[in-house]
């Protein structure tokens, strides 16, 4: 288990990615962090981050590139055009 | 006649017909469903029957329903030869037991209705259904006879259960007993009730006045044939021009069919041509009151050319205009006697029973949701159901504007799975991408799941149309309805195997129906590509939400990428500081400078427009802005610092806990105007209390409210929908670089103005004087202002540096790219 406080460093040094796009219509987000990898989770009613069954991990990680495959198709059908907008993950383009 | 009446009044789906339901134009259409004669032996050893062949049996069956109503109610008897023609007509065509059942059941079921208390069966009463009904019966035993198959023990004429007794089928007897019922259900329910509650509404009274909009030139009054070409030339380009301008195609259309009969006045069925119009036009008020325009304009150019006129009007004794004159006058007849209404009303309904039954509330359900939704569109409100709506010409006596296409927000209430199938049955170029990422197992109920999957199969099939890209509106509206019956029947055919019964199929396709009604199609809505991505990222993050849920992952409310106490300035606030306390000095400077004049001023007067002309002068003076397309390149540091504070921006969510010093930024902050629109956005979602990301912006600036332009492009911010890095070194240089750069650009326009005022000699000095202190005084706040936000955030940083990282435990400390997408 991985404390709140020390994954919020893990991603503050670049080392974890945070889980940010907002789902539903509560725009809520997942408690949800890759490290190295590997996902991490905080479960209902537990205290920090725990490493996610295979289930939840290949979930998570197929919602991620379903959450930007949906960006780059919402983005070519407004232009209007099937072409496929480049993703720079990681930093500002 | 009849046949030509209802082509062009009465909106048939073109499936079987093949007509533009407006238009009347042949749409021939190589696709359309056909069922392959199945043939087989009946339990007595007789002859082969044949079951379907063609159009299948109930449609078919509906179809002679409403033909020999409208001949009735038109006061055409139906003799038993006639019912023979019609049997041998239907087995010529392949139909056999099931088309015979078909209209046994309807028959009892409409003999059924008509018992009723209450409105539907009293007017099914007065408008003596049970004669049809008869025939109906008439044509079924003659079929059994000529076919011979035993049908009259099957369903004897009145029978309430036509389920006993079958000739060796008791599956065909309850589908023709149950079609017959719930299509019935379907019809008193959708259109029947409507149209026997519903007056029809009232044209407005400038109609009145209005001249006809269509002219005619001389060489199309020189014979009939002239001028039915220059109507159906009038018609083509109304088509090309106005394709929602229903009611003026409709009446075009009426005209050319009363200029081409060749009947005198004597025989032309004016009044049955008018029950029809009334029976199938949802504005027949309007109808009639544009038909006297066009009789009155015939009149006037007829008048002016005498001899025309005679070629015209004398060819067979009957004159067009008269003939106009006459239906428009028989319209209005009907349409206010209230026996005569329902007789026309109900014929308009079981004419077109066929494609109501099997649409089920297709149109009538689409055109009240729709038209609700047009209201809201022209209120300015918006909907993503998009709007049919009434006519422009209805809109205009409804007191609504026409809705303009594509609605770019949503019905909060709209039910997005529904509204998504209802989007992909019409505009099916999409399932191809979509299905992807998108599995049925993202649909909520099984229901939808079986409904996403049919329409997989059929557009991998080839059998869905799209809709949408058809080049009129009447073509859409005819290949809607065809999508609209190939998804019912491959839900009946269970093409994918599922536990639906039938009834549950009619609810589930109508709600679809409701969500994304055909006819709202021309005004693209939810058909929108952008808007089908939309919803299915809408059906996709609810399902993804529900499975993590089921995980039990914790789910909350974002939180920003930056923390307050990450935030820092460095010398630049010193700088700021000094500038403040410069332009202090200067402001003083500038008062005594002020004292002086003010003096001499008394004495000489003051000078007129100085004010005007100072500010003209600093206008003229503003520095050079370089233009957005070049500052990536020449200005890199400043363009990428601005992006990445707008890309934190846009992943800050709520916004809640995002440093004040970022809220408190500017568009002005921004150098480039693209940026300071887009700044302008995000704060207007913000402001609304909405989530903030690149979506939610994209929507902002497409709303007719957001008047600002340039905008980046859907592509660009696209871009910044990635996480974006969070280095905080990074964030503390791109907001540092932000402020001071604004403060730059202000003090060069300052400084530009000042030397422009102090040599121009076309303002007064006083007035030039006053212009420079607004100037000092507006940068000094500006300055000021800088200095502190710059100051706050390097105390806030001088406390809180965070502690280094600590290792955790069980992972090699290697650095990790993140997700990729």
């Amino acid at each position: 288990m991985i404390s709140r406080a020390t994954m919020d460093e893990h991603i503050a040094a670049g080392r974890a990615q945070r889980w940010t796009h907002e789902l539903g219509p509560g725009r809520l987000v997942p408690r949800a962090a890759l490290l190295d990898g590997t996902w991490f989770v905080i479960i209902e009613g537990e205290d920090g981050y725990q490493e996610a069954s295979a289930e939840l991990a290949a979930e998570l990680t197929a919602g991620l590139t379903a959450a930007t495959s949906f960006d780059t198709l919402f983005a070519a059908a407004a232009e209007g055009t099937d072409q496929p907008v480049q993703q720079t993950p990681g930093g500002t383009p | 006649m009849t046949e030509a009446i209802k082509s062009a009044v009465v909106m048939p789906a073109p499936e079987d017909g093949a007509r533009d339901p407006v238009d009347g134009h042949a749409a021939p259409d190589p696709t359309s469903t056909v069922t392959v004669p199945v043939s087989r032996v009946n339990g007595a050893g007789e002859p082969e029957v044949p079951v379907a062949a063609g159009t299948e049996a109930p449609d078919a069956a509906w179809d002679l329903f409403g033909d020999a109503f409208a001949d009735h109610v038109s006061g055409l008897f139906r003799d038993a030869d006639s019912a023979e023609r019609s049997a041998r007509e239907q087995l010529s065509q392949g139909h056999g037991v099931d088309m015979a059942l078909a209209l046994r059941a309807i028959a009892a079921e409409a003999r059924q209705r008509a018992r009723d208390d209450g409105v539907i069966g009293s007017a099914l009463r007065g408008s003596g259904v049970e004669v049809t009904a008869a025939h109906l019966d008439a044509v079924a035993d003659q079929m059994a006879e000529i076919g011979g198959f035993g049908l009259v023990e099957v369903i004897g004429p009145g029978a309430e259960t036509a389920g006993a007794g079958t000739a060796g089928d008791e599956d065909l007897v309850a589908s023709a007993r149950a079609d017959a019922v719930g299509q019935f259900d379907l019809l008193a329910a959708d259109h029947l009730m409507p149209a026997l509650t519903q007056a029809p509404p009232p044209p407005a009274a400038e109609l009145a006045d209005e001249r006809f909009p269509l002219d005619l030139q001389e060489r199309d009054l020189r014979t009939r044939g002239l001028l039915a070409i220059a109507w159906r030339r009038q018609l083509d380009e109304l088509r090309q021009t106005d394709p929602s301008n229903v009611l003026m195609r409709r009446v075009l259309s009426l005209a050319i069919l009363l200029v081409e009969d060749r009947s005198d006045r004597g025989t032309f069925p004016i009044t049955q041509f008018a029950r029809a119009i009334v029976g199938t036009d949802p504005t027949p008020l309007h109808t009639a009151a544009r038909l006297r325009q066009l009789s009155v304009l015939l009149d006037e150019r007829l008048l002016a050319r005498g001899v025309q006129s005679e070629v015209i009007n004398a060819a067979d004794g009957s004159s067009p205009a008269a003939k106009l004159e006459a239906v428009a006058r028989e319209i209005d007849r009907i349409a206010s006697t209230p026996v005569e209404l329902a007789k026309a009303r109900i014929t308009g309904v079981f004419v077109t029973a066929k494609q109501w039954a099997v649409r089920g509330r297709d149109r009538g359900a689409a055109a009240s949701a729709s038209a609700a939704v047009a209201e809201e569109a022209a209120a300015g409100t918006g909907s993503s159901a998009a709007a049919s709506g009434p006519a422009p010409e209805a809109a205009k006596t409804s007191g609504t504007n026409s809705p303009a296409e594509t609605s770019t927000q949503f019905d909060p209430d709209l039910p997005v799975e529904q509204a998504l199938l209802g989007s992909l049955l019409y505009a099916p170029a999409a399932i191809g991408k979509i299905e992807k990422i998108l599995g049925a197992r993202d649909f909520s109920n099984p229901e939808m799941r079986v409904v996403y999957e049919t329409l997989r199969v059929l557009n991998r099939s080839g059998g869905l149309y799209d809709v949408a890209s058809m080049p009129t509106e009447a073509k859409r509206l005819s290949r809607a309805n065809e999508n609209h019956l190939k998804l019912f029947d491959a839900l009946k055919a269970a093409v994918v195997p599922h536990s639906l019964s039938r009834k549950d199929i009619q609810r589930v396709v109508a709600e679809i129906n409701a969500a994304a009604p055909a006819a709202s199609v021309p005004f693209r809505g939810v058909f929108d590509p952008a808007a089908q991505s939309r919803l299915v990222r809408m059906v996709w993050e609810t399902a993804f939400s529900r499975r993590l849920a089921a995980m039990a992952v914790q789910m909350d409310r974002g939180t920003p990428l930056i923390s307050p106490d990450r935030l820092v300035p460095d010398r630049s606030a010193r700088s700021a500081r000094n500038l403040a306390a410069t332009l202090t000095t200067i402001d003083g400077q500038l008062d005594a400078m002020a004292a002086q004049l003010a003096s001499a001023v008394r004495r000489t007067g003051v000078e007129a427009d100085g004010e005007r002309a100072a500010s003209a002068v600093v206008d003229a003076s503003r520095s050079w802005r370089m233009p957005d397309p070049l500052r990536p390149v020449l200005a890199p540091l400043r363009h990428r610092a601005e992006r990445h504070v707008l890309h934190l921006a846009l992943h800050a969510g709520h916004m809640e806990s995002i440093p004040q010093v970022i809220l408190d930024l500017q568009p002005e902050h921004f150098s480039s105007e693209r940026h300071a629109n887009l700044w302008r956005a995000i704060k207007d979602v913000q402001s609304r209390g909405e989530p903030v990301n690149w979506v939610a912006v994209h929507w902002e600036t497409r709303s007719p409210d957001f008047a600002h332009r340039p905008m980046p492009s859907v592509k660009e911010l696209a871009k910044l929908g990635a996480p974006p890095e969070v280095d905080h070194g990074k964030v503390r240089r791109s907001l540092g670089l932000l402020v001071s750069s604004a403060l730059a650009r202000a003090k060069a326009d300052v400084q530009s103005a000042l030397v422009a005022l102090a040599d121009t000699s076309k303002v007064p000095t006083e007035a030039g004087i006053a212009e420079a202190k607004s100037q000092v005084r507006n940068l000094r706040t500006q300055a000021s202002t800088a200095a502190e936000q710059l100051e706050q955030i390097s105390a806030v940083r001088a406390g809180s540096r965070p502690p280094p990282p600590q290792p955790y435990p069980g992972k090699p400390q290697t650095r990790v790219g993140g997700p990729r997408a």
